[in-house]
């Protein structure tokens, strides 16, 4: 029989082991292939901020040539500068919420919104920073942040290389193609809204 | 304390302990996106309507052809958006049922009415349509992705009638059609039938 101090030992060690909090791995997904594909694979699982930015390459890529060739450096860097700083200053209360970045992109790519000059590819580069940011902010606990950042940056360019490209080059059907994802894209925005104001 | 107590006490503390915990990232979002994605198709009314809708497009020519794609989705959305927020829209069921009979009806008849008023008529039907795939969100899944997954069946479907009303140009196709449209209104009236019982 166990007595005395002994029991009450037994006793703190059992209460101990068994409250005692297991390693939380929280939001990233772990591929087994490190950070740089983690940051990737996350950004896959992610459609708030891939499909936004899928709108977004698609927007400057309608701009024209050059548009689609400014948004595929901007957008990519301008989400790294804007995922640093999301994870630096913490502060969730600078955010946009989801819908307004996918009601954005898929309304001005539906609506095939002519600007001037090159400013597709700025609005590209804003939309890109603002997600940034909010990705930042979410995935900032994680220990290797920046390296799976850099990981979602380099897919992040291979996405919206693609679809600025496709978008730069698009005529007759192919246009009105890409106007019908724009539009999608909006209305699943408008929907998200209605989800949060839910 | 003998030893065997001892390691009993350890054995027992280890399988009390709780495990590592992986958060769920996204969680829902699969099940959120199929759900959302599978609503217009396993609804025949939803169904029969989306094909009318690119069908008479096709009919129709340009521009009806790529605005109806471009605006439907857009329009449905508020319709979903008004459902969301709790907006009521009255005879939902019997709207989307007289959707299939009206846009089947179109077909059937190669009806021509001016631009305007085809876009409005097919824009009231978008928002009964949108408002019942909104309020119908099962528990669990997320709402971004169930929004994604539906948006993007129905403008498939409409892809699919636009696809089959191509038949058009050749004379035995544009007879084809027209039977198509009958047999969508036909299925309107049942589906009206219902909604009114």
């Amino acid at each position: 029989m166990i007595r005395g101090p002994a029991l009450r030992r037994a006793a703190a060690t059992a209460l101990a082991l068994t409250l005692a909090p297991g390693a939380a791995h929280a939001h990233l997904v772990e591929t087994g292939l490190g950070p740089l594909y983690d940051g990737a694979a996350h950004l896959a699982l992610s459609p708030e901020q891939y499909v936004p930015i899928f709108g977004a390459a698609l927007y400057a890529g309608l701009g024209g040539k050059a548009s689609a060739r400014l948004a595929i450096v901007l957008l990519p860097a301008a989400w790294f500068v804007g995922n640093v700083l999301g994870g630096l200053l913490g502060a969730p209360n600078l955010a946009a919420p989801a819908w307004l970045f996918l009601l954005i992109a898929g309304g001005l790519v539906a609506a095939d919104l002519r600007l001037p000059g090159r400013a597709s590819a700025a609005c590209a580069t804003v939309i890109g920073f603002a997600l940034g940011y909010s990705n930042g902010l979410a995935t900032a606990q994680f220990p290797q942040s920046v390296r799976a950042a850099l990981g979602a940056t380099a897919a992040i360019f291979v996405a919206a290389s693609l679809a600025a490209a496709a978008a730069s080059a698009a005529s007759g059907w192919n246009k009105i193609a890409v106007r019908v994802a724009g539009s999608w894209i909006a209305a699943s925005g408008l929907l998200a809204l209605g989800w949060a104001l839910r | 304390m003998r030893p065997n107590v001892v390691r009993s006490i350890l054995i027992a503390c280890l399988m009390l302990a709780p495990t590592w915990a992986h958060a769920h990232a996204q969680a829902g979002d699969a099940s959120g996106f199929l759900t959302g994605f599978l609503h217009p198709l396993t609804g025949l009314d939803h169904i029969i309507a989306m094909v009318a809708v690119g069908l008479w497009g096709a009919q129709l020519g340009a521009p009806a052809i790529w605005l109806l794609p471009v605006t439907f989705p857009i329009v449905m959305a508020f319709g979903g958006f008004l459902g969301l927020i709790g907006v009521p829209v009255p005879a939902v069921e019997i709207g989307i049922a007289l959707s299939g009979v009206l846009l089947g009806a179109a077909v059937m008849m190669e009806s021509r009415p001016p631009l305007f008023l085809a876009l409005a008529g097919v824009a009231l039907f978008a928002i009964c349509h949108g408002h019942a795939h909104g309020v119908e969100l099962p528990p669990g899944t997320s709402g971004l992705t169930y929004s994604i997954g539906f948006v993007i069946a129905t403008g498939l479907l409409h892809a699919c009638g636009i696809v089959i009303g191509t038949i058009h140009r050749w004379s035995y196709g544009r007879f084809a059609l027209r039977a198509l449209g009958g047999l969508i209104s036909a299925g309107g009236v049942f589906f009206l039938s219902q909604a009114l019982a």
